[in-house]
């Protein structure tokens, strides 16, 4: 009996090995998006694109997907890495990467700081690499190592979404509101800038005063998070909590959940989200939530590969080069719905 | 026969790294190069490092769940001293600060009587926590350009860290094979009872043996900091089960008494190995935790199978001769 | 009655007396921190809290009484989590073919995964916290294949939200739910044969084998056991949160060995039970709830949470020394 659980096991592991092997040479099977084509003067590059998380984010799945399918088109060869969060293991993986012998190298940073000395060694060792940072900018944002960065900048949206919230107020004329913070997850890039961002916005506009804040917990970009941090809130504070700034759709998603099984009516408490998730789009429409910034992963892949394109072409690119990141709020958010469920797809 | 099946299966750790390395430079031509399998170990040095300090612990028959924070910990510490006492006394301070946590494992163990589990959950809980109030929930950022060099420095071309592992490996071989420290660490995590009776000291070296693994991950702490120049209490999430794994990988028991850093370089090795074999082998990302998890599972059992089988063997030997 | 007899009768008492303040150490930090939290916060005694603290700890709750029959047994399941979030990503996507159905699908998986654990760490006597490491790994790469990584929303219709999301006469349904499972592992564990071979097993499993007791089945049995009680867990989540994403459940792994520990359950085997399981539950739901309303930042939560585990256990280290000293 053990000798067949241990010839079952081996079967698994090298079927495993095996499938794993073939799977990556052939081509994703996946129907391509109406991605721009470039011209074929680049067909036949080999690419690395180092990712912090794949799996386990409803972001860099999708991305990563549109990837495999922009990079059919274009005719290159791509091999993805997958950090899981680590930034040792994403400094291991750069450094595997250009190893393989690479016409271009792509860093979603995992650690916005930490990654920088690496891209300064890889950038040393292989001067010709063109590196292209994605999605996530770096610490400090302009390094001489890479050739630039493409991808949504979520110190922007994090202005953006402060500024709705201004608009906000002003509207309801309100002398001061009371608000509690939801960041993403304790010490990771895309929160802090999101916090700094929603911070500036309300400086630059001088309506700092008016906003009051009444706490600030990170709900870990989840939905139970979201979810129990607002009962809390609704628990402690009551009548007082008039707005609640989450950082993603998941938590806002989380948010309004909580809202609704604690009765409290659509737009009493405001709240929002961040990527343009289906149901997020349709908390919008509904009035849940006063807007979300619709963050495309599939434009954004798009976007980095349509960079490095150009770089390899020879043409002359300018260091950033943002996403569009446009707001969905109740004016919009019917045109937007069709087009999330294109990419997050429909709800169960 | 048997013969060869029981041999196999006791080198079977030698024979998965030459199938991985063969399979790896028959789909990568430049990976059977110096340098590339140099890298393998430049690349496993900080998981390396505090594998070796948690055989240590293991072969006494505690662990340490703590170690990633500890990392964590030690980085931020140095990083945020360096303006005020510049490099050196920075490292040191850090180096002591990630130790003490050992220590503070250690007496709640040895005199607190609590559980290594439990101790080292809340230890880990308590740092991190720590790191995130000190650094306010984000990285903070190296400012002497010198300190990289500990992490990214090469020397006769091949990263520093090589060095780091290689020493360190040899240090803790050394130690468990000739000195007092490494007999009474098998013999503690053999039979308690008996070592105590041998008149070992168990509680000051089951201390020693839980700061001991605090200062491997104090000094992975500084090499990784150093090498991104940042500190942050996120770093180290993921570390705790890899370090494990690869000791256990390795052959060292989870119960104590058995083991070696022998066993160990070559779990870190194959950890190593299966890590470079994504990348090269492009395997599909949806696959690759399926991959790590049956390959963990496929050790542990053949592992746990042919220690019954020998224990038998062992005991019908012992029948057939009559003792 | 002569004199002896009285200063007998008293001492031994007073003895018993003691001995039961020492072997009840968590019950009386649980009535501690209660009183304090009365004092500290005007919100914390109100029905609306109270209800909130045990709906936030409740799927904690029930996993914890699976994690405790697998650690009476001296083992320990570290894929709990990830078992959790495996049925419930497989309850969700299987919710359109109704509500049986999928409630079927999600306790089977649990099952399933329960009887993997099982086999190997009772039958093959794998080393338990590796295996279940392993597992874990596998259970979660299973999900994340099946779910593509995605966020999902489970269907918005009654009977799926029934469990987690409604009252009965103002007391959440939750609760209830919690109790029902709670008294029946306590009746699993305390009054069938099972359960004191259980006991024994975990106490020293070479006598039991030798008194006659199957301890790999009944090893095999807890693993398997838990996996169907983190596959209830998982319809209870969805039904409390209707949106999972599949990583979510990872910490929630930690939390639950810190509940029963906290309540007093050894992870050597061969003592504890649900009482404990639920006094340990009562204090971590209150540190939560109370650090949750007080608006205590994140960083210093970790910091405050590790330091009550070590003293709480401290404490009931102590007790239990005091208590040998008045056998």
């Amino acid at each position: 009996m053990k000798k067949i659980v241990i010839g079952l096991l081996v079967v698994a592991f090298a079927f495993t090995l095996l499938m794993g092997g073939v799977s990556c040479k052939q081509t994703a099977a996946e129907v391509t998006t109406a991605a721009e084509v470039t011209t074929a003067a680049a067909a036949g590059m080999k690419i690395g694109y180092s990712m912090p998380f794949i799996e386990d984010s409803p972001y860099c799945f999708p991305f990563s997907k549109a990837l495999q399918a922009s990079v059919e088109t274009r005719g290159w060869e791509m091999i993805l890495t997958d950090a899981k969060g680590d930034i040792n293991t994403q400094a291991n993986q750069v450094e595997d990467l250009v190893a393989q012998g690479l016409d271009g190298l792509f860093v979603m940073p995992t650690d916005a700081a930490g990654i920088v000395s690496v891209l300064e060694k890889v950038h040393g060792e292989y001067p010709d690499l063109p590196i292209l940072i994605s999605n996530t900018l770096t610490d400090p944002a302009e390094i001489a190592s890479v050739k630039g960065f493409a991808g949504p900048n979520s110190y922007l949206e994090g202005k953006q979404m402060g500024a709705e919230y201004v608009k906000y107020v002003e509207k309801m004329g309100y002398d001061i509101i009371n608000y509690c913070h939801m960041t993403g997850m304790a010490g990771y890039g895309a929160a802090i800038d999101r916090e700094n961002g929603f911070n500036d916005a309300l400086k630059e506009a001088g309506a700092e005063a008016k906003f009051n804040m009444l706490d600030l917990q990170p709900g870990d970009w989840s939905p139970d998070k979201g979810q129990t941090l607002t009962e809390n809130w609704l628990t402690t504070f009551g009548d007082e909590l008039q707005m609640i700034y989450a950082h993603n759709d998941g938590m806002g998603i989380g948010v309004v959940n909580a809202l609704k099984a604690a009765g409290v009516e659509p737009g009493k408490i405001v709240t929002n989200g961040c990527d343009g998730q289906t149901q997020a789009v349709q908390m919008v429409k509904d009035g849940w939530m006063l807007f979300t910034i619709f963050q495309s992963p599939i434009s954004d892949a798009e976007l980095s590969m349509s960079v490095m394109g150009k770089i390899f072409n020879g043409e002359k690119v300018e260091y950033f080069t943002y996403l569009e990141t446009p707001t969905v709020d109740a004016s919009n958010a019917a045109e937007y719905l069709p087009k999330a469920i294109e990419i997050w797809g429909a709800e169960y | 026969m048997k013969k060869i099946t029981n041999f196999i299966i006791d080198q079977k750790l030698i024979i998965i790294i030459i199938v991985l390395i063969i399979a790896l430079s028959v789909e990568d031509k430049s990976f059977f190069t110096v340098k590339s399998l140099a890298s393998i170990l430049e690349h496993a040095t900080i998981i390396g490092i505090m594998a070796a300090g948690m055989t240590v612990l293991l072969i006494s028959g505690s662990f340490d769940l703590s170690v990633g924070s500890v990392m964590a910990f030690t980085g931020i510490i140095t990083i945020m001293l360096q303006k005020p006492l510049g490099l050196f006394l920075s490292v040191l301070i850090g180096l002591i600060a990630g130790t003490m946590v050992g220590v503070i494992n250690g007496l709640l163990v040895v005199k607190g009587r609590i559980n290594a589990f439990i101790a080292t959950l809340g230890t880990m809980v308590i740092f991190k926590g720590f790191g995130l109030a000190l650094t306010g929930s984000s990285p903070v950022k190296g400012t002497i350009a010198a300190y990289q060099f500990i992490g990214q420095g090469q020397v006769f071309g091949v990263d520093i860290t090589l060095f780091y592992l290689i020493a360190i490996f040899i240090i803790v071989w050394y130690l468990l094979k000739y000195t007092k420290f490494g007999r009474n660490d098998y013999a503690i995590g053999g039979n308690i009872l008996s070592a105590r009776l041998s008149g070992i000291n168990v509680n000051l070296y089951t201390l020693y043996y839980f700061v001991f693994c605090a200062f491997t991950a104090a000094v992975s702490g500084i090499i990784l900091s150093s090498r991104v120049n940042t500190g942050n209490a996120v770093f180290g999430d993921t570390t705790n089960l890899t370090v494990i794994a690869a000791a256990v990988l390795g052959g060292t028991s989870l119960f104590g008494g058995k083991g070696g850093v022998i066993g160990t370089i070559q779990g870190v090795i194959i950890l190593g190995l299966i890590e470079r074999a994504m990348v090269v082998f492009n395997v599909d990302t949806n696959y690759q935790l399926l991959v790590r998890g049956i390959i963990i599972l496929f050790v542990v059992v053949t592992d746990a199978v042919t220690s019954r089988r020998k224990k038998l063997d062992i005991e019908k030997g012992v029948m057939e001769k009559g003792a | 009655m002569s004199d002896a007899d009285t200063t007998i009768k008293s001492t031994s008492v007073k003895r018993g007396f003691i001995k039961f303040f020492y072997s009840q150490a968590m019950l009386f930090i649980l009535i501690i921190l209660f009183v304090i939290m009365i004092f500290v916060s005007d919100n914390f005694f109100t029905l609306n809290n109270i209800y909130n603290l045990f709906r936030h700890v409740a799927i904690l709750g029930v996993m914890a009484c699976g994690m405790t029959l697998v650690i009476i047994g001296k083992g320990i399941d570290l894929s709990a989590a990830a078992i959790l979030g495996l049925s419930a990503v497989s309850f969700v996507m299987i919710q359109q073919y109704g509500y049986a159905v999928s409630v079927a699908v999600a306790i089977a998986v649990g099952v399933v995964c329960g009887f993997i654990n099982g086999y190997f760490i009772g039958k093959v006597k794998a080393n338990f916290i590796i295996v279940t490491l392993a597992t874990g790994i596998l259970f979660t790469a299973t999900s994340l294949i099946i779910s593509e990584g995605r966020n999902l929303t489970a269907r918005p219709l009654l009977v799926f939200s029934y469990i987690g999301s409604s009252s009965v006469f103002g007391f959440p349904v939750i609760i209830i739910f919690l109790i029902i499972i709670m008294i029946i592992t306590g009746i699993l564990l305390q009054k069938t044969i099972a359960g004191r071979r259980l006991y024994a097993a975990g106490l020293n499993d070479k006598a039991a084998l030798v008194s006659g007791i199957n301890t790999s089945n009944i090893i095999m049995g807890t693993y398997v056991l838990n996996g169907l009680i983190c596959g209830i867990a998982a319809v209870v989540m969805t039904s409390r949160i209707p949106r999972i994403r599949v990583g979510q459940t990872a910490p929630y792994l930690f939390d639950v060995i810190t509940i029963v520990v906290l309540g007093g359950t050894a992870l050597t085997g061969g003592m504890g039970g649900i009482y404990k399981t639920a006094i340990g539950l009562a204090i971590f739901g209150i540190v939560n709830n109370s650090m949750a309303i007080l608006s205590i930042p994140y960083e210093y939560q970790q910091l405050i949470k590790g330091i009550i585990l070590i003293l709480a256990v401290l404490y009931d280290e102590f007790n239990r020394r005091k208590r040998l000293l008045y056998q």
